[in-house]
């Protein structure tokens, strides 16, 4: 039984949104660098060398491998640069933009290979699942809990993964996965229904 | 159940900022990008003549082959002995021995740090315990601190600091908003900068563009002696400290005015916004009796005919003590011995009163407040604070209610703002070296976290025309193989180049160009504008530049700025 897992929802909550969010400001002077690279791929630098590390550990958070991770990072500013052209400016943070060519890159890489992604669940991240299913007569097993995520659909694993194991804010999951903030709200809602649901016929 | 990911039950694998950047190649992606989607070689106006040419004449594509080839090989030549000679160089090589732009120096108290200001608006500001020595350990005592800026080109020419930019492999010139050097010593022996620690730079310069109500975008990048390149730092933070005129190019005073148009429709909105729930009226706080403050007996009002709204008041305030306020007058010693033959009153902001006593032309005017005391200030005091709950209750409400609202015209305003800002900025792109410029000052901010050389500024890019020059004097001196500096005036910058009998000069025939060359006895040999608006260009023939070299030795700076003229 997961008895133990305790975290403070509260402090992890605002921990996220302070760390996450991106002032319009730097989004709009981003997007003149952005405008520039887009004439001269030279001036791509900047982009990169602001936004490798961050990408850098996306990625490796999705396959635990230092040497894949530098090769899909190549792979992914590679293919940000092939289609710089395309990316217009719509308010939405650059980094948005990089995560879903990065998350594409990561689930095409373990398709190719026809391997099963890693996904890190950490026991206080994992307390946030379960503080949003747990209802006081519902006591969770951790292991039926892990099982029931194992069965997620790629889309909804990657909503769950962001929001509660990454503390992304949903803006931000929404910015990544390109849909608005609150239908990635109710995505989650549904998703942690279904889960419940299957939670609930396991016991 | 199927199983779709490997989940695993631990922290993810951590690697520090350091392990993860030696991964981080720009320089190897961008190969692989090139080689992917190679650039597409610029065509000349003489290659695009050549083309044409040969589609006509289909019979001429070997002569034209051979034409262009020519050119092509020239040019090449020239650029590889160009990157040669210079690889020979020093990469900071001052022109003119003791003439360089001077450091100024500052005695600092590395315990506390402190401000210090340079020319009429530049500022650094050292925070606390900022240096470090040789051993590592926090520097205490005092430090001394030298500072140089470097505006102009005539700065740069001087300082022998190069704008050139290798990015990938290609050069680009670095046109400046501005440029620093910054290093401290203690005793004679430098120190450096403590890890974490940085000095805030304020540097005020003058730019000159064709627009500027919109700061343009500038970079900091730091200089990298021993990789021989500037290294990318962050954004300059610009602020202009002087209003821009208005744009003589129509179009962008247009852009102009729909910022400003754009701006009151947001501010409107904002206000109409603000309007639709009533703001709350925050609670008075009550005042007790202060015993240093002298109170006030206010009967003597029910004496005077005429001050209705004084007696009004006073009784609206029934129970309360009157006591001169902190921010009156004193009362005058006459004040007692005078009759006053009527009074008049009248709400201030805080809480208080202006109490004014009137006989004939005479006025005495009295900031009084009404204050409570012991169980009625505590009952009073109790209401305030339930007041305030409410208050700031209904405040949070109402901010609940209209910030969405409030988040979405703003967002809806800032759209429409970068689009003009975009359209701005391309039109200054297309018009940099034709619009009329204008010069402002501005301040460029940023944080120096080590010492050297910073500069605030950005790639430009390359001039579109070439022609292939060899350059000889007056008196029949050729010149070959040495550095000549080649000035844009509508760029902030200077450019080195490599003198040679094939030199490759590159310019805009749209802007004002100036070259020079120093000899060996410090005399320096011109190309004056009027020469560059006589060059042929889209040809891959020869042409000779007569310098004028002048008599004058070069002792000074002023020397210098009396021949460049900026």
């Amino acid at each position: 039984m997961i008895s133990n897992i305790q975290i403070s929802r509260i402090l992890v909550e605002k921990k996220a949104t302070m760390s996450k969010s991106i002032s319009q400001d730097t989004i709009n002077q981003e997007w003149s660098e952005i405008q520039a690279a887009q004439e001269n791929p030279r001036y791509f630098r900047p982009l990169y060398n602001r936004y490798y590390e961050s990408v850098f550990r996306f990625v490796l958070r999705r396959t635990s491998d230092e040497a894949l991770t530098s090769d899909l990072c190549s792979q992914i500013f590679l293919k940000a640069m092939e289609n710089l052209h395309k990316y217009q400016h719509r308010g939405v943070p650059f980094s948005a933009w990089l995560f879903r060519i990065a998350s594409n890159e990561v689930a095409q890489h373990f398709r190719n290979v026809q391997k099963s992604r890693v996904v890190h669940v950490e026991e206080r991240t994992l307390g946030n699942v379960v503080e949003e299913i747990e209802e006081d007569d519902f006591e969770l097993d951790r292991q039926q809990l892990l099982a029931a995520l194992e069965t997620l659909k790629p889309d909804d694993m990657q909503l769950i993964e962001m929001r509660f194991f990454e503390q992304r804010p949903f803006k931000e999951v929404a910015e990544i996965l390109g849909i608005t903030e609150n239908n990635a709200k109710v995505k989650t809602y549904r998703i942690l229904q279904r889960m419940k649901k299957k939670l609930n016929s396991m016991n | 159940m199927k199983k779709n990911y490997q989940i695993k039950f631990e922290q993810s694998k951590q690697m520090s900022s350091e392990q993860i950047k030696k991964h981080q190649d720009f320089d190897a992606l961008f190969a692989d990008f090139e080689q992917k989607h190679p650039p597409k070689r610029k065509t000349s106006n003489l290659r695009r003549m050549i083309w044409m040419g040969s589609a006509i004449a289909a019979a001429t594509i070997g002569v034209v082959f051979w034409f262009n080839q020519t050119t092509v090989d020239v040019t090449e030549q020239y650029y590889e002995e160009q990157i040669a000679y210079f690889e020979e160089q020093p990469y900071i090589n001052p022109p003119l021995e003791n003439v360089r732009p001077t450091f100024a120096s500052y005695q600092v108290d590395a315990n506390t740090g402190g401000t210090y200001s340079y020319g009429e608006n530049s500022k650094l500001i050292v925070p606390e315990a900022a240096f470090k020595g040789a051993d590592g350990q926090v520097v205490e005592g005092e430090v001394n601190l030298f500072y140089r800026e470097m505006h102009d080109a005539v700065d740069f020419f001087l300082s022998g600091i190069p704008l050139t930019y290798d990015s990938a492999g290609v050069n680009y010139t670095l046109e400046s908003a501005g440029m620093i050097e910054i290093y401290a010593e203690q005793d004679g022996k430098r120190v450096r900068m403590m890890p974490g620690k940085s000095i805030d730079i304020e540097l005020a310069t003058e730019i000159s563009v064709p627009f500027l109500n919109v700061p343009p975008q500038f970079n900091i990048y730091k200089l990298d002696v021993e990789a021989r390149n500037w290294v990318y730092q962050e954004p300059n933070q610009m602020s202009v400290l002087t209003n821009a005129a208005p744009s003589s190019n129509p179009a962008l005073q247009a852009y102009q005015n729909q910022l400003e148009e754009i701006t009151r429709q947001e501010q409107q909105a904002l206000a109409q916004l603000e309007a639709r729930i009533a703001q709350p009226s925050a609670p008075q706080k009550p005042n007790t009796r202060n015993s240093d403050l002298p109170t006030l007996e206010l009967d003597f009002l029910d004496s005077f005919t005429g001050s209705e709204e004084a007696k009004s008041i006073k009784n609206q305030y029934d129970g309360a003590v009157w006591q001169l306020s902190p921010n009156s007058q004193a009362i005058p010693t006459s004040a007692a011995s005078t009759e006053w033959e009527s009074a008049d009153m009248k709400e201030l902001s805080n809480g208080e009163f202006e109490l004014s006593l009137i006989k004939g032309e005479e006025r005495l005017s009295l900031i009084v407040q009404p204050v409570l005391l012991d169980a009625d200030y505590a009952e009073a005091l109790e209401q305030y604070e339930a007041d305030l709950l409410e208050y700031e209750q209904k405040s949070v409400e109402r901010d609940g209610l209209l910030t969405a609202d409030r988040k979405a015209i703003e967002a809806e305003f800032a759209g429409k703002k970068q689009a003009v800002l975009t359209a701005i900025e391309q039109e200054n792109q297309t018009h940099t070296n034709s619009a009329p410029r204008q010069k402002r000052k501005v301040v460029n901010r940023f944080q120096a976290n080590s010492f050297g050389i910073w500069n605030c500024d950005r790639p430009i890019a390359p001039d579109p025309q070439q022609a292939i020059v060899a350059f000889n004097d007056q008196f029949g001196n050729t010149y070959e193989n040495q550095t000549a500096y080649l000035l844009d005036k509508n760029r902030n910058s200077v450019e080195r180049i490599l003198v040679t009998e094939n030199t490759v000069l590159e310019f805009d025939v749209n802007s004002t160009h100036l070259l020079w060359l120093v000899n060996e006895d410090r005399q320096i040999a011109v190309m004056r504008p009027e020469a560059f608006k006589k060059l042929k260009t889209g040809t891959d023939k020869k042409q000779k530049i007569d310098l004028t070299l002048l008599d004058q030795k070069l002792e000074n700076e002023e020397d210098v700025r009396r021949v460049v003229q900026l």
